[in-house]
Formats: structure tokens, sequence, C-alpha cells
């Protein structure tokens, strides 16, 4: 059984990516379904776009914290590799 | 005018895990213990006293088609010309996607250096015009390297009197370590 | 990665001395100094196979050992010992300084003491057991080594007869078993041979040699034929076309039934026979009663199988081989199961031919003439001339000589001077080698590291290892000869001084240094002078190796003015020394007994990365295997209660220890193993310390009859769950 390479901190930053996109996406419901202007869903659309953008910023904190050479991670950036996901995803 | 690659024949029928050239690389490549850059596979089959044992010598298959340098963000994982595949430790940043995707889990981690490492097949003795230290240390000459390219080389030659295969062709990786059957 | 860990100072003045020490000895065989890196040809001391490497030495450090490829002998292959060697010399915790005991004995209390004060100390010692025991009351014990002259001929000069080596730990039974049928112990022409039969000689696990390198080539390239006999399934069975479990002891039996098919199907060589054999018509009578039918239930093997394999070995002669193994320590009959092996290679004429038994060819080195001392005046201690009679004097017969030292009879022995061995390991019955060293007024010890041995030691004389030091340059004899030099890659790290340097320090205080009044360098001058070479020297030291011309020869013996060192000129299959001697002149078969319910044999071996006891703690050879496991079979575990890798005790009539099991379907149900080399005493020793158990804490001592050959195979041990 091989060695588990990606551990905890990318457990995690999956989990903080989905709470996110969750929250944006809840958001984003509460913008634009309701047909009345009604101050919960107003307060759900706020307060969802408020929060949403943190947890997935955490993420690519411990993203890039699990890095062996965390010191190096801008270089995710400087090259494009498109048969590789993590630089498309990048 | 072709481009020449490296490869390795394995008559694993000869080896008798004797660790040669598991120690012979952790000299010449300053592998710290834990890791291993190269390995011996071991098989024991059977119930006494029908029983089976079987050696088989493992380390980077320097694909063809490596996955390892597809997937790598950054470029750090690189092939050379001559079929080589090696990490450039500046650019690498160790986020270790190549270790995921090599079906030989040829690759280990640094901790010390926070970088990806693997078998190099010795390079820098290549490029001196010597052989990598596994194929020259071991005792029963179990490795063999050179182009696989050349249609006189030596590995063709070896190729030509054996069956062989090579592990996980179904990955389409084309791996570069031919076993001899 | 080696711990290079050294202070800075200290490092500027190695890397300095290293090349300047390089530039010194000559150029390597790659004289290119890109950054600082050059490459110096030297001689392994990690087995007795001496292969030679080419060490790489970078900024004043050795990075890798190369095989180096002119010698034909190591082939151009460094083993996973050779390559982790350059470790003996950065190991942290290796001998560093000589020291003197500030404790009691095994307590680990040491001063750190001037070469001065070391040799001062040692010297009033030995003289005062002199006085009081005469010379003879000092034991010199020493392992193969370049360097062991050295150390043998202060022992000499200082008047004790007791010299003791290893042969009668390991191959005293097989060297004189052939040396009594042909008059010299001939080698094994592995790589032109056809059919092999190897009993126990387990050449792909338990030592690579070029016997290693040649049957797995001729196995595996050329289709020879390999049958191999043993208890376990080793690698060697994993290799072999055909692998008989054959029952511990019983070894004996299959050949003699082999003799007998062979010499009854008329399928020996007659000619052969006829021309140079002698006492042919007793060994024919004697075998008849052997059948295979008789041998089948002393072997477990199967007759028609003995019938086959008897035929086959014959149909291939003369490129035919019963290997004769190498530690053949194994039972008290020893000696006569490797006469019968030597009788049955005779007698199907595999003599001097390709593919058989060739006779060792040497070199002839020069000698350094120096003084001449008197011969001790006492005899042995061990009695070795009335016990084993056609036993290697100068070998010894190290259980008999443990005995009689614990006896005090025929005299005490209270010094003990050892080099390069670790007694506590080496000996069966550890308990007694504690006993025998304990009732020492002095012990003092040459090693590299700190054995279990030297952890009771009273004084350390700490040598530099093999890449510190130059050796006198010695003969690899064989079928084709070499001749190796091991010199100095890198100045010594430390406070250690090379075996000469040591002898010469004591012979100074002991009034003989006008005995050891040379350097390294003379004694090799004068050595290689006879070699056939414009400069020997210069070309040793630039080679490493030198290989006559011509390569391997067959048949010099092969003529009828050819006289074999025997009784009746001729190789005796029936021997007339050993009649005259008393002993059983053609070999006569004792059984081993079973081992009853709830007991099992206890079997040793080793393994090709640790050299016996001495490297298990090499970081690099350590990690392949931290611990020995006792090997049991799971039938055998599961009526004990043990699964695997519980702890278990293992005892014996000696002692016991504690290990883990391993089970495994690879060994006998009546048998279980112990690798060799464990269960360490020495604190010093820190990876290997208390790992595993020792194997010489349990085997019961036993010698074979006529070598005095230790015999390790014949204790029956209970195992239990603790």
């Amino acid at each position: 059984m091989p060695k588990i390479e990606w551990g905890m901190l990318i457990v995690n930053y999956l989990f903080l990516g989905g709470l996110s996109a969750g929250l944006f996406f809840v958001s984003a419901l509460a913008t634009y379904l309701p047909q009345r202007e009604e101050a919960s869903y107003a307060r759900i659309a706020r307060y969802g776009a408020l929060m949403a953008p943190w947890p997935v910023a955490i993420g690519s904190l411990l993203l890039i914290f699990d890095l062996g050479s965390w010191q190096r991670f801008y270089k995710l950036f400087l090259h494009l590799r498109w048969q590789s996901p993590m630089s498309l995803g990048s | 005018m072709h481009d020449k690659r490296y490869a390795l024949v394995i008559d694993s029928r000869k080896c008798i895990n004797c660790k040669a050239c598991v120690v012979a690389c952790r000299a010449e490549n300053q592998v710290p213990l834990g890791h291993s850059r190269d390995w011996i596979g071991e098989e024991h089959r059977g119930t006494w006293p029908r029983l089976l044992a079987a050696f088989e010598p493992e380390q980077c298959h320097h694909c063809a088609n490596p996955s390892c340098v597809r997937v790598c963000p950054t470029g750090a994982s690189f092939q050379r010309d001559d079929g080589i595949v090696m990490v450039n430790e500046q650019d690498c940043i160790g986020c270790r996607y190549c270790m995921v995707a090599c079906p030989y889990n040829a690759r280990f981690f640094r901790e010390d250096k926070g970088v990806v490492e693997k078998c190099t097949l010795c390079k820098h003795r290549i490029d001196r015009g010597e052989l990598p230290a596994c194929v020259e240390t071991c005792p029963s000459k179990v490795r063999a390297c050179g182009d696989i390219t050349d249609p006189d080389g030596k590995l063709q030659q070896l190729l030509a009197t054996r069956e062989y295969r090579v592990k996980k062709p179904q990955t389409g990786n084309s791996p570069q370590i031919y076993y001899l059957l | 990665m080696p711990d290079f860990s050294i202070p800075r100072r200290r490092f500027i003045q190695i890397a300095a001395a290293g090349t300047a020490a390089a530039t010194q000895i000559g150029c390597g065989r790659k004289p290119s100094t890109v950054g600082h890196r050059f490459e110096i040809p030297t001689t392994c001391e990690l087995c007795p196979n001496k292969c030679s490497v080419l060490a790489v030495v970078q900024d004043g450090l050795i990075r890798k050992l190369n095989p180096n490829p002119e010698n034909p002998k190591s082939r151009g292959m460094l083993c996973a010992r050779g390559n982790a060697g350059l470790l003996q010399v950065y190991d942290p915790q290796r001998l560093r300084q000589p020291m003197i005991r500030a404790g009691a004995r095994g307590e680990g209390k040491w001063r750190m003491v001037s070469w001065d004060e070391a040799f001062d100390y040692t010297a009033r010692k030995l003289s005062a057991i002199k006085e009081k025991y005469g010379p003879q009351g000092v034991l010199w014990s020493s392992t193969e080594a370049f360097a062991e002259v050295f150390f043998q001929n202060l022992g000499q000069a200082f008047g004790s007869p007791n010299s003791v080596r290893h042969p009668s730990l390991c191959l005293a039974s097989v060297n004189l078993a052939y040396s009594v049928t042909f008059g010299t112990v001939p080698s094994f022409d592995l790589l032109n041979a056809n059919y092999v039969i190897m009993a126990g000689a387990n050449r792909f696990e338990s030592f690579i040699t070029p016997d290693t390198m040649d049957l797995i080539d001729s196995a595996m390239n050329r289709k020879t034929r390999l049958v191999y006999l043993d208890p376990r399934f080793t690698v060697t069975a994993s290799k072999a076309d055909r692998w008989y479990p054959i029952k511990p002891g019983s070894d004996l039996a299959f050949i003699l039934a082999m003799l007998h098919v062979i010499i009854g199907e008329q399928r020996h060589d007659k000619d052969f026979v006829a021309a140079y054999c002698h006492g042919f018509d007793e060994l024919a009578g004697h075998v008849k009663p052997y059948t295979p039918e008789w041998s089948e239930k002393e072997t477990g093997i199967p007759a028609a199988e003995i019938v086959r394999i008897a035929r086959e070995f014959s149909d291939a002669a003369p490129r035919a081989l019963f290997y004769a193994g190498r530690r053949s320590s194994w039972y008290q009959n020893d000696f006569q199961m490797r006469r019968a092996q030597a009788i049955l290679n005779a007698i199907v004429g595999n003599w001097d031919r390709q593919g058989g038994m060739v006779p060792n060819t040497k070199i002839a080195l020069g000698e350094l003439l120096i003084l001449p001392w008197d011969d001790p005046q006492a005899p042995r201690v061990d009695e070795i001339e009335k016990h084993f009679p056609l036993a290697a004097k100068g070998d010894g017969a190290y259980l008999k000589l443990r005995e009689n030292v614990l006896s005090g009879s025929p005299y005490p022995v209270k010094g003990w001077m050892i080099f390069k061995q670790d007694p506590m390991n080496a000996l069966p019955d550890q308990a007694k080698t504690m006993r025998m060293l304990e009732q020492m007024e002095f012990v003092a010890a040459i090693d590299i590291q700190m054995s279990d041995t030297a952890w009771y030691a009273d004084v350390l004389l700490p040598e530099s290892t093999y890449l510190e030091r130059t050796d006198p340059i010695e003969v690899l004899s064989g079928i084709w000869p070499v001749v190796v030099l091991r010199q100095r890659v890198i100045q010594p790290l430390y406070d250690t001084k090379p075996c000469l340097e040591i002898v010469q320090g004591l012979a100074r205080r002991l009034g003989l240094s006008q005995y050891f009044d040379y350097t390294i360098e003379q004694w090799n001058e004068a050595a290689a002078k006879e070699l056939p070479l414009e400069m020997p020297l210069d070309y040793l030291k630039k080679h490493g190796v030198f290989t006559p011309p011509g390569g391997p020869k067959y048949g010099t013996t092969l003529n009828p003015d050819h006289h074999f060192v025997t009784k009746s000129g001729k190789i005796e299959l029936f021997s007339e020394r050993l009649q005259e001697a008393g002993y059983d002149p053609l070999p006569v078969y004792q059984p081993q007994p079973e081992p009853p319910p709830g007991k099992f044999r206890l079997v040793v071996g080793r393994k090709a990365f640790y050299t016996h006891a001495s490297s298990t703690n090499n970081p690099w050879l350590f990690d392949f295997a931290p611990e020995n496991r006792l090997w049991i079979s799971p039938r055998a575990a599961e009526s004990a209660g043990i699964a695997d890798a519980d702890t278990v005790e293992v005892s014996s009539g000696t002692g016991q220890v504690h290990l883990r099991a391993r089970l495994t379907q690879e060994i006998r149900p009546d048998c279980v193993f112990m690798l060799h080399g464990f269960g360490k005493r020495s604190h010093w020793l820190k990876r290997a310390y208390n790992r595993g158990g020792s194997d010489a804490a349990v085997l019961e001592a036993a010698w074979d009859k006529v070598s005095g050959n230790a015999a390790m195979h014949e204790t029956l041990v209970r195992v239990r769950k603790v």
C-alpha cells in the first residue's frame, strides 16, 4: 500500500474549499431567486457573500504550507503546464 | 540521427537480494536512511516444502511518457533529451503531485530539503562515461544500462535473447526498465 | 548520509592532509583533480574476500568506494559491505583513542590515555605475567588480516607458543579433510562446472565471493545444474534447480550413498583412479552397505533422487563438483563428512580440470630479512599435538584451548592479547568465554570499534581502519592468483595507529624492538621485489592489484611424475595418515540425534551484508536487519503458542537469549535458525546494542574430533514464548 502523500492539510483544504463554494452558492441563490424582497433572503445573500471567501483563503494557505518548499510557492504562477491539473488549478 | 534513450534491462533471475545496489546508490547519491532510490522487491510463496522466492530490483523507470513530468506544476520534473527523468531542486516546491502520479512509487520526499527526489540513473556518472552505481557494483550483474535505441547496443542484444516485460504498461507511461523473463 | 561532523579545525587539517597524502602516494587511476576529486586504489577489509576498490576522495573526504575492475577475483563488483566500508571511518561510535579501563570489567568506565601510557601499561602488565607464569602465560589471539603477521610475530618474539586464530571456529575441518586427501586445499572452478552440489554452503546469501558470481553466472546463463541441500529454504535454494531439505547432520549419509551408487554402477573415472588414487578397493568395500534406501532413512531424501543425482553427477564429470563449503563448523564428525566429499570429487576425476577442483597457484613474494627470535620453549596450552595431531598447529584449537585455560591445566594463562577478533561472539558458549576473560589478569584488545570483547577488556589499542592504513601486500592465491595492495586513502581521522606501529610501540617497551625495526614501506618494498614488474611497488600503488598474465592454469599436476603431498604420493581415498593417527581412514557415518519433543536443533548462519558480529553496527547495513529473529516453522510455532513477532526465549545447556520469532515456511519444522552477530552487550555500539539475541550465548561447545573445529549445529534448544 503506497504511502499517503497528501494528508490532513489537503483534506482540510478540500473541505474548506467546498465550504466556501457552498457559501457562495447559497448567497447567489439568495440574491437571484427570491421573488419578493424579504429581509431574511437579503441577509443570507449579504452574510453569505461576506463569509464565503475566507474558508477558501485559509484553505489556500493550508495548500501553500503543505508544500515541501512553501517559500517557492510563487513558482506555481510562473509556469503554465497545461497537462498538469495542479498547474491549471493554480 | 535519433535521440538516444537510456534504459535498463534487468535479469531478476540473477538477483540474490544482496543489497549491494541499495548501499552503492546510498553512498553515491548521499541518500539518507529512511529512503531509497532503488530497492529490491521480494516475493515469497508456497508452503513447506514447495517454496518459491524471487527478487526484483526496482527504481525510477525513466518512462518515455512520464506522468510525473506531466503533472508537475512548476516544471521542476523534466526529462532530458536522453530520456533520463530529473528533478530540478530549485524549481521543486514539494507539492508531491509527482509522487502521487508515479505508478511505481519511485519518488520520495526529502523532509530535510523540502523537495522530491528519485533515481537519476547516476547521470553524473553517465555524463563521465561511467555506469550508474547500482549497475556497476552488482555481483550478479543483474542490471544492464545503455541506449535502448541503439540497434547494435547491448540492451537490444539482451532483449533479442529472451522474452521480457515492463511493469504496468497499461498506464501508458512507457516505462524503460525491461525485465527479462 | 554519513555524519561528517568533525570539528572545523580538524576538518581543515584532514582535507589538507588528505590531499598531501594522495599526492604522496601517487596518482590514483584518474589523476584529474576536478574539484579535488581523485581515486586511490586499495583493498577492502570487510570480509576475507579482499576485493579491489577504488576509493573516491573529494575535498579530503572519502565519498564513495567503487569496484576496481582490474582484479579478476573481485570481477569489478563491490558488495553491500564493501560499499558501506567508508562508514567504518566516519562512524562517530568507533574507537578514537587508546583507553584504559577505569571501573570494573564491563562497567563501561574508561580513561582516555595517550599511546605512551597505553603502551607502558600494557608492557608492564605483560612483563609481570611473563615473570610470574612465563611467556606462555600470555595468549595471542587474532583473526586473519594482512597485518596479522606482525601481531603473531610479536607473540612469538615475546616467547609465547600460544597463538590461536580463527580457523578452528570456521574452516579447519574442511581444510584438513582436503589436505589429508589431496595434500593441498584446492579451489573450485564453478565458472566452468556443469553440475554442482552444494550442501549448506549458502553461496548466494551468506557470503559474496568469486564463487558466488561464477555460480550465478553459470547457473543462470550456462544452465549449470545446481543441487542444493539445506534444512532451510535460503536464497541459494530459491535459485537451485533442485533443493532438498536434508535432515541436519546427515550430509555424510547422502555422500556415502552417492559413492555407493557411482562405484556400484562403475560410473567413476577408472583411468583417473588407477593413475592417481590410492585405496580404491578399500573404498569400494567400505561403501557397500551405504545404500540409497538406507540413506533415505537418514537424510529424508528419496532413494530414487539420490540415485538420480549420483548418475547425473557422474555423467557430468569431470565438470561436476561437490562444493566443499567454507564455514565447516557444524558437527563433531564434520571432518569425515568433508573427507567423503573429497573422495567423491576424486573418484569422478575432476581434479585439476576445468570445471573441477583445481590446486591453488601462488605468486612468490620477497621477504624482508628480519632478525630471527628464539622459538617459544613451552608447549602449547591447547595441547594440540596430543588432542588433534593432524591439525594446523599455528592455528590452534580454540575451544580446547579455552577448556584448558579455564581448568588451569597444563598451566595457567593469565594474559590475553586480542587482534581483530571478538571472541565473546565468535566462540560458542559465551558464558565460558566470559569466565575465561574474567580469570585473566590482563586483557588488551586491538580493534576499530568497541566490540563486545573490547567492552570487557582492560586496555583498548585502537587500530586505524583499513582506509586509513597501508598494510603488507598480499597474494590472493587461487586458480588465477593475484597480488593486492592495501594503501592508506586518507590520514587517520583520530588518534589511531596501524597494527605494525602498535606492535612496534609494545615491542620497544618489551625489549623486542630489534625484531620490528622496519617500516611498512620497507616491508612492502622487499615483498614486491620478486614480482615480474619494472617498479613493482609503484605499479601496485597505481593499480591496487597485479594480475599475472596467462589466466587460470589447469592440469599442472596431472602427470605421472607428480607427487601428491600424502603418504603414498597419490590422492588418498583410503588415508594412511588417518589410520596411523588412530582415526577412521574412510568416513564412517554417525547419525545425529533427533531433537526430542519440545526441542529444536539450532542452526546458525550468515547474511552477506553483515560480517559475522563485526559490522552489525554499521548504519547502512544495520538498516537492513536491525535485529535477528528466530526462524521457526508455523507448524512448530503453533503448537508452542507462538505468533509471528512474539518474543521468545531460546534456551540450551549454556544459557538463554530473548529475541522475536519469525514464522516462516522456509525452515524444517524440527529446526530453528538464528543469524549470527546480534545481542550486543557493548554500549558503544548504540544501534545494535541489545537488539536481537546472541547465538554465542546459547550455543553449546562441541568440536570436531579430528580437526578441533568448533561444531556449532549440535545444540538442541527449547523455545517458549515470554
